[in-house]
Parts: structure tokens; C-alpha cells; sequence
């Protein structure tokens, strides 16, 4: 008796689960045409999908098409569109670029597309209007075949369209010549051309077919959410990828049953899993949120768990080795003066600038500059992962809420003093990721980025939802709330005391990291970013130098992320630390500078000052010297930092320096050469340096022209001394 | 004299092909072995095997008498054994004195964070003093501060000889070191390596296809063949063997 109620309960949730399945079987299959097509690891999948879900809901909703010409416009106009742009715009030129740059060119998508669209569309996601489905009444209406579970119209539709979409890609592969060459085209492109077919072509059509897939995906699945919004898409990506895994993300059948599967574990795991939690209740948190964060556990079990993965090697073309090499980077002896120049400019520029903040910022102002502040120390977080470490962490988000909410717990549980919490949570941080970072160690570079998204995703969903962790239900209400620190004479309840605190830890971590970069850990994880097999050879461990990564990087994250809540006097984890934010904060400080602190205090001021300063019209109106002069265009929507920042990332392939940095760097170079012929350097300053041997050790790239002084790349040089 | 290294019944198999089978080697101080054979007789398993980058099927790797088996790539190169790559290997975005440097650091363990954190992580004027003597040795020293992109291939492979020399390794694997190279280049290398070794006593294993070099080169041989260990001995008498002759020119019959 009890077996046959488990039994129905378990067919019943298989049928619950088959149509979201199709859904995540449809977009697993996109997801792997283009990964194979291209190599691209395409995250920016769900936001192709958001698109086309938001087109189709605006023609239907707001323009009152019909069906089927809303769905040609979306699904077979738009989102092909999207594809055959990005491939011929982007990914064509970077078909050799490493995986990770082209996984960061799709991060800085994922977030720039959804923002263009809603520009161009005047789009605005309204709450309570829950998207259509491809029939009327799709979720008011029922069939029950099997007297266990009734499919919603739109279910119906959803797994008959799923289906179609997979028998249409099966044929065209095995019995099309387009298919074939899109077969080919996988194994190698160059190949492929060498037997006359041109594998570029191949390929933009193998982004348009991927990409109608997304949008078909992103149609079909928009009823399930009750408001149209982009984030909630990047759920369908993380589902899709998780899917692929299993296929390897090289088998389309695979990835076909994976989606299914997907599908079938999750509904499974909903049904039965609260009646687990009823004899545990402090699972409670976890079950509750186990239909969000299935994907992420699964993706994450797949990731680190599946030998075959851990295995994967990022794919290669065979003939990859015909490719030229990179252009040589060529460092160059920076003039005294220019270095003079460069420090006059900065501290001038930084005593002028805190000056005026000093005395003329109000409450608001005070507040962005601060906010840039303590922002530029979390991403030093960043530089010292991606920058330093070459590798694509998109969990700090979590990291820095860590640190938040220790300071929260912290205070409200055993009133500790937040400054005491602030160095607790970073060392909490410091071992969760250290912990992280074992499993993940063997992993490749995008791999390790997924892992990383889907503990963020995990953190997001499940952790947060823990008493101990995000308050439970009290702060529902009263918020998470973080005291103002105050030692002896100091009260940091005051706006510039607080500044103060903020720039001080500012320039100790950056001091820090600087220091690092120089010393024995920065060298070696400069050394690991460059060649695995070469620093093993001398007896580097890659295991332990990337657990010190991740630790240190977590830590940093974590002393922001308490200094972020306790300037808001809230920990707000919604706002500052949701993983989509973490998102935001990779693609900015990929695309400034990921390797240099000052990228760091770039991206902190553009991350809180571009929106006011820029884009609000505010600085024009400083140099016009009235608000009244400020043309109509402004203010210009925030949505457009998504927008540039985003597409600023596309350049992470070609100058993983950073854009700012190249420009800075091309500048420099040419101001450089200019004094060089101007005033000749004389052979005495040379010499001087030359007795210092340790300051001509120097990186010949970006970092060189930051570093403290000018001697080396000079041939002549051991002559000399 | 013991060995120095003892590699001895190692057996190796990929998906049912035998890559290497039982085959024995033994490298004694201060001597230069070449291990030759033509391409597919498994050199570079046995290579990769000796380095712990594939893990053996069967047989024991004894490093100054001690096993070696289990231990990480890392901790091989910490216990002595320095390498070099058929498809060269450097940092790049770094100079050559930086490649000398790191290695140099690793092998004397003085970084730690604390030092790092407190500026003391700077190279020291005795590491630089170090680095420099090994570049002086390869005839690298007006290359110190290139960035190690503006460098020829010849001068690549050097600059991994000097990164190896920095861990003060007992054994020297030398990984196809003249593939890519032209002749002159190539002896050019051999010179320089002949130089350095007898400066600094250790022993070499060179895997090489490069009949020539091997034969100038080095003292003793092994050949591989299919996996299997078809003839060792001096390097002069090995290569004179019909057997090593046949693999590596085929058997055809002259004058029929």
C-alpha cells in the first residue's frame, strides 16, 4: 500500500517534471551547438532567451498581435538576429581565443543584451503580469491522461514544441549538407576549410540555430514566472548548462536526456524531499528553496564530482598550432620624467579630489564616494583572483555577503564590536573559500568559473535563507541590521569619520596587494596563469597556490562586503550581493583593469559614481555651470552602465590588461618616446638604478608600467655596471 | 655506485595498447643517458611516467633509492628532478631573470605570506646573485631584463635549462630539445649543455629522436621500440646495433 503511494507519487512527479525537462532539454541542445560550433561557453544563453520571451509578451500584450506572428517575430526573426550579430560582430574574430576570455565576453552579454533590449523596446518588466503562453488560457486549462497529474495547456504545448525542436536539429544534422559541415566544423574549423567549406559560415548559421533555440526555450518557459526579468533567465542557463555537463557538453543526444533528466531529479526531489525535511526540521531552509536551487546542487555535483569532467580538457583544434602568435608585448624604459608627471598627476589629482569631497560633498555625495571606496577594496578581490590568478571567480558576490552578515550576526547576537566583526567575517570568508577551492582545484578554467557560479547561485537560494546566516524571518522584517562602529574618540557614525575608516582600509589592502604581487605569491600564481606544466616542473604546487588564492581573495572580499554593510547600516543582500551583482563586478573590472590596483579603484568609482555623475547629467552640468543647460537627453538610464561596461568586456579577449589599462598603457608609450627624443635620458640615472638589482626585476606588461621605477628592459645594462 | 635513478619493470598501457612494457632504466650521477627511439616507441609515456604525470601500471621508480610512486609532479621536481619541454614552456609577459628567479624562490621555500604582506617578498640581492651566475653560465646575461616573448626558440630552450638549473637538480630530463632547432642551433645547445653539466655535476636523460645528437651527446643509450626495450649499451655500440638500425631506418635490402 505504502509502495504503491510512492510509486504513483514518483510517476506523478516524472510527469510533473517531463515538460520543464523538454524546456531545459531544448535549450541544453542550443547550448551545445554553439559550444561545439564556436567554443563559446555561452552564458549569455539566458539572456537571449529573456529577449525573446520579452519581445513575444510585448507584441502580444502591448501590441495585441496574434499568436503566431508574434512568435515568428521573436523566436525566428529576433532571436536568429541576436545570433548571426554576435558571431559575426564578436566571436568569429576570437575563434582562437582561450575559453575563459570568450566565458567573459559572455558574462559581459549576458548583461549588456537584456539592458539594449529594454532600451530599444521601452520595455519595463510590470509585477503581477504574469507572462502569456503560446494558447489562450494556457495555465487555466487541464488535461489528465493518466488520472495522476493534469498538464496545463501550456505544458502540453511546451513539450510537443520541445519535441519538434529536437526531431528538426536531429534531422538537419543527419541528413542536411549544412549538417554535416556543422559536424565537421566541431572537429576542427581549419580542417573543415581546408576541404573547401567555409567553417566561418558554418558556424554564424549554427549561432542562429542555437540562438532560435534560446528564444523558442525563453517563450516557452516565461509562463512559469509570474514577472518578466532577466535574472530569473540566468536560472535557465545555469539549468542548461547543468544539463550539458552531462552530455560532456559534446553529445547532443546526451544533452537531449540530460535536460530530461533535469527536469524529472528536480520534480522528484520536490515531491519527496519536504516529507524527509518533516523529521529534520533545520533542513527546512533547504527544501524549501530546493526547486531554485536544484540546479545549481546538480551543476555543482557534476562539475566536481564526474570524473570525466574533471578530466575535460578545454576543446582544441587540432591545428591550432598553425596559428600565429600573439603580437609580442614590448616594454619599454619609461623616462624619468613621465614617471615624475604620472605621480604629480595622481597625487595632485587624489588631494584636489578629497579636498573638494572634504569640504563640499552633501549627505548624498558622501555617501557614492565612500560607496566607491569600500567597492574598489571588494574588487581588489577580484584582481587578486582574476587579475593575479587568472582565474574567473563569480562567487566574490558571496564572499563579501559573508562578511556582511558576520558583522550582522555578530552585532545582533553577542553585540561584537563591528570593527572586531569585520576581521571575523573576513577570516570566515577566508575559509569558506578555501574550502571551495579544494574541490574545484582540479578543474579547468571554465569549469571552475561554473562551479563558482553555482555556489553563488547555491549561497543565493539556500544559505541566505538560514537563520544563522541571513537572519530568517526577523529580518524580513526589520531588515539586516548593521551598527556604526565606534572606537574610543572616534564615533564612525559620523559620514567622514566613516570615509576616513574606509580609505584607510583601502590603502592597507591595496598596500597589500600590491606587496603581494611583488612577493613570492604573486610571482608564482603569475607564473600558474601562465603555464601549469612549467611552474610544476619547478616545484611550484598549483593545488596549494590556488587555495592561498582563493582564501586571500575571499578574505579581501569579505572585509568590503562588512565594510559595504555596515556604511549602508543594512547588509541589503538583495541589492549588493546577489549573484547577478557579482556578475556586474567581474565584467567591470575585466573590462578597466583585472591586473593592476589602480583597475580596482577605477571600477569602485564607475560602479558608484558613473550613474550620478555621468550619466545623470550632473558632471556636464558642472562644466556648463548651470543644471538649467543640461541637454533633454539627460538623464540617461542606468541601464546603460550595463551596456557599455558590457560590451567593454568583449575586448577581455584581445587585452586581458583591461581596455583602460591598453589605452593607458598606448598613451603612456607614446608620451614616452616623445621625451625620449625630447630630453635623452642621461646614462647617470641608469647606472643609479643599475645598483639596485632588484628593482629592474620587473614584469614587462601592464604591471611595468605601474611599478615603482623605470629601470630595465636595457640590454646593455650588466655592461654598464 | 648506485643509481641514481632506477626505473625498473614499468609497464604503461592506454586503453588496451601496450605503451610500454617492463621496461628497465638506470641513470647513475653525473652521467649523460639518452633514451631514443622512433616516433610512437613510447618516449614520452616512459617521460611522463618518470614525472608523475601519468601514473604507472606496473614496476617502481627509485629516485636517490627512494620510491618515488604517489608523489606529485611538484614534489618530484622539489626531490631533484629538473625538466625541459618538446614544445617549450615559458611565463609569459615575464623576463628571463623573472623564470630564474621563481624557481630560484621555490627551491630555497623563503616565501611565506606574513613576508610577502611586509614587503620582504622582494628578490633578496643572493637569489639575484644566483640567478645571475646560472645566466652567465648559459651566455644569457645581456638577455636578464628581455621579456621573454622577444626570444628565439634556441634561446627559449636555454632559458628553461637555466629555470631547471635554479632547483639544483640531481637529474636533468631533457625533453627533445633539438625538435624545432636547426643543426647549428643544435649543436650550439649540446656545447652549452656539455658546459654547464661539467660545472655542475648532474646527471642528464636526454629523449631525443635526433640520431646525431644523441651520438654526440651522450655516454650510454636505451632504445625503445614499441614499447619495448630493444637495445642498451654504450651509445656508440647501441647505435651501430642492426636492431636499432632497422627500427629506425626500416629494413630494406641493398644491392638486390
Amino acid at each position: 500500500m505504502v509502495f504503491a503511494t510512492v510509486a504513483e507519487d514518483l510517476f506523478r512527479a516524472i510527469l510533473q517534471g517531463t515538460p520543464p525537462g523538454t524546456v531545459y532539454a531544448l535549450v541544453a541542445l542550443g547550448f551545445v551547438l554553439t559550444y561545439k560550433t564556436s567554443g563559446v561557453f555561452n552564458l549569455a544563453f539566458g539572456a537571449q532567451a529573456y529577449v525573446s520571451a520579452a519581445l513575444y509578451y510585448r507584441a502580444v500584450n502591448d501590441w495585441d498581435w496574434p499568436t503566431v506572428p508574434a512568435l515568428v517575430l521573436s523566436v525566428f526573426v529576433l532571436a536568429p538576429a541576436i545570433g548571426l550579430i554576435l558571431e559575426r560582430v564578436i566571436f568569429r574574430t576570437l575563434r582562437t581565443a582561450s575559453a575563459v576570455s570568450k566565458l567573459v565576453i559572455a558574462i559581459g552579454l549576458s548583461l549588456a543584451l537584456p539592458a539594449i533590449f529594454e532600451l530599444v523596446f521601452s520595455f519595463e518588466a510590470v509585477a503581477g503580469r504574469a507572462p502569456t503562453g503560446l494558447l489562450p488560457n494556457g495555465n487555466g486549462v487541464f488535461y489528465d491522461p493518466f488520472g495522476v497529474y493534469p498538464f496545463s495547456r501550456n505544458e502540453l504545448v511546451q513539450m510537443a514544441v520541445a519535441l519538434l525542436g529536437a526531431l528538426v536539429l536531429g534531422a538537419l544534422f543527419r541528413f542536411t549538407a549544412i549538417g554535416l559541415s556543422m559536424r565537421a566544423v566541431v572537429e576542427s574549423p581549419r580542417m573543415t576549410e581546408l576541404a573547401g567549406i567555409r567553417a566561418d559560415w558554418v558556424s554564424a548559421f549554427a549561432w542562429a540555430l542555437s540562438s532560435a533555440f534560446a528564444g523558442l526555450a525563453g517563450v516557452l518557459i516565461a509562463p512559469r514566472f509570474n514577472t518578466l526579468l532577466s535574472a530569473d533567465f540566468s536560472y535557465l542557463v545555469v539549468v542548461a548548462v547543468a544539463a550539458a555537463a552531462l552530455g560532456r557538453l559534446v553529445s547532443l543526444p546526451r544533452a537531449l536526456v540530460g535536460g530530461l533528466a533535469l527536469g524529472w531529479v528536480i520534480a522528484v526531489f520536490n515531491t519527496f524531499a519536504p516529507r524527509w525535511a518533516e523529521s529534520a526540521s533545520f533542513l527546512e531552509p533547504i527544501t524549501d528553496n530546493l526547486t531554485l536551487a536544484m540546479p545549481f546542487v546538480v551543476l555543482f555535483g557534476i562539475v566536481v564530482l564526474w570524473p570525466a569532467i574533471r578530466r575535460a580538457r578545454e576543446a582544441t583544434d587540432p591545428m591550432a598550432g598553425v596559428d600565429p602568435p600573439p603580437p609580442t608585448p614590448t616594454g619599454y624604459d619609461r623616462h624619468r620624467y613621465l614617471s615624475i608627471g604620472l605621480r604629480a598627476f595622481t597625487v595632485s589629482f587624489l588631494i584636489i579630489f578629497g579636498w573638494v569631497v572634504w569640504t563640499q560633498a552633501d549627505i548624498r555625495w558622501m555617501f557614492l564616494v565612500t560607496q566607491a571606496v569600500i567597492m574598489s577594496t571588494i574588487y581588489l578581490s577580484i584582481t587578486v583572483i582574476t587579475g593575479f590568478a587568472g582565474q574567473i571567480s563569480l562567487c566574490q558576490g558571496a564572499f563579501a555577503a559573508i562578511g556582511g552578515f558576520t558583522v550582522f550576526q555578530m552585532a545582533d547576537r553577542w553585540d561584537v564590536s563591528p570593527l572586531l566583526a569585520i576581521l571575523i567575517g573576513a577570516v570566515i570568508a577566508a575559509a569558506v573559500g578555501a574550502l571551495l577551492s579544494i574541490p574545484v582545484l582540479r578543474l579547468g578554467g571554465v569549469w571552475l568559473a561554473l562551479a563558482t557560479l553555482a555556489f553563488a547561485y547555491f549561497f543565493d537560494s539556500v544559505m541566505v535563507k538560514f537563520p544563522w546566516v541571513g537572519g530568517g524571518d526577523t529580518s524580513l522584517l526589520q531588515g539586516t541590521r548593521v551598527p556604526r562602529p565606534e572606537l574610543g574618540p572616534w564615533d564612525f557614525n559620523d559620514d567622514k569619520a566613516f570615509l576616513v575608516l574606509a580609505v584607510i582600509v583601502l590603502v592597507l589592502i591595496s598596500l597589500a596587494v600590491i606587496q603581494l604581487r611583488e612577493g613570492t605569491i604573486g610571482r608564482t600564481l603569475r607564473v600558474l596563469r601562465s603555464s601549469e606544466v612549467a611552474s610544476e616542473s619547478i616545484g611550484i604546487s598549483p593545488a596549494k597556490a590556488r587555495i592561498a588564492a582563493f582564501a586571500i581573495s575571499a578574505f579581501i572580499a569579505g572585509i568590503g562586503g562588512a565594510m559595504l554593510s555596515i556604511h549602508q547600516e543594512n547588509v541589503n543582500y538583495g541589492n549588493n550581493f546577489a549573484p547577478a551583482t557579482a556578475l556586474f563586478w567581474l565584467v567591470l573590472v575585466v573590462s578597466l583593469s583585472a591586473r593592476t590596483v589602480e583597475g580596482a579603484l577605477q571600477a569602485g568609482a564607475a560602479f558608484s559614481l558613473f550613474p550620478p555623475v555621468i550619466l545623470n547629467g550632473t558632471f556636464l552640468g558642472w562644466i556648463l555651470r548651470s543644471e538649467e543647460r543640461i541637454p533633454g537627453l539627460f538623464p540617461i538610464s542606468p541601464k546603460w552602465r550595463f551596456i557599455l561596461f558590457g560590451l567593454a568586456a568583449v575586448q577581455y579577449a584581445r587585452h586581458p590588461e583591461g581596455m583602460v589599462e591598453y589605452g593607458k598603457n598606448r598613451s603612456l608609450a607614446k608620451i614616452n618616446a616623445r621625451l625620449h627624443k625630447k630630453y635623452p635620458q642621461a646614462p647617470t640615472h641608469n647606472s643609479r638604478q643599475q645598483g639596485q638589482q632588484a628593482e629592474h626585476l620587473q614584469v614587462v606588461d601592464a604591471q611595468a608600467s605601474n611599478s615603482q621605477d623605470n629601470a630595465h628592459s636595457n640590454p646593455n645594462a650588466e655592461a654598464e655596471s | 655506485m648506485s643509481a641514481l635513478l632506477q626505473a625498473s619493470g614499468i609497464s604503461k598501457s592506454f586503453a588496451g595498447i601496450q605503451a610500454l612494457s617492463n621496461v628497465d632504466i638506470a641513470v647513475y650521477p653525473h652521467q649523460r643517458v639518452g633514451l631514443i627511439g622512433p616516433n610512437g616507441a613510447g618516449k614520452t609515456t616512459f617521460f611522463n611516467c618518470l614525472l608523475g604525470v601519468l601514473s604507472l601500471d606496473e614496476g617502481q621508480v627509485l629516485f636517490k633509492g627512494e620510491e618515488l610512486s604517489g608523489l606529485p609532479v611538484s614534489q618530484r621536481a622539489r626531490a631533484g628532478i629538473g625538466r625541459t619541454f618538446q614544445r617549450i614552456e615559458l611565463f609569459e609577459e615575464t623576463t628571463v631573470l623573472e623564470h630564474l628567479f621563481i624557481a630560484e624562490r621555490i627551491r630555497n621555500g623563503t616565501g611565506a605570506f606574513w613576508k610577502d604582506i611586509l614587503g620582504l617578498g622582494r628578490p633578496s640581492s643572493e637569489e639575484l646573485e644566483r640567478c645571475y651566475e646560472v645566466l652567465e653560465l648559459l651566455g644569457l646575461l645581456e638577455m636578464a631584463q628581455a621579456p621573454i616573448e622577444t626570444l628565439s626558440l634556441g634561446q627559449g630552450r636555454l632559458v628553461e635549462v637555466g629555470r631547471a638549473l635554479m632547483t639544483e637538480p640531481d637529474l636533468l630530463l631533457l625533453d627533445e630539445p633539438s625538435s624545432g632547432l636547426g643543426s647549428e642551433d643544435t649543436a650550439a645547445l649540446a656545447n652549452t649543455l656539455q658546459a654547464v653539466q661539467a660545472e655542475r655535476e648532474f646527471a642528464i636523460l636526454l629523449v631525443e629522436h635526433d640520431i646525431n645528437l644523441v651520438a654526440e651527446f651522450t655516454e650510454y643509450s636505451y632504445v625503445l621500440d614499441f614499447g619495448n626495450m630493444i637495445a642498451k649499451g654504450p651509445t656508440k655500440e647501441v647505435l651501430k646495433e642492426p636492431a636499432v638500425r632497422s627500427a629506425y631506418l626500416g629494413t630494406f635490402e641493398v644491392g638486390k
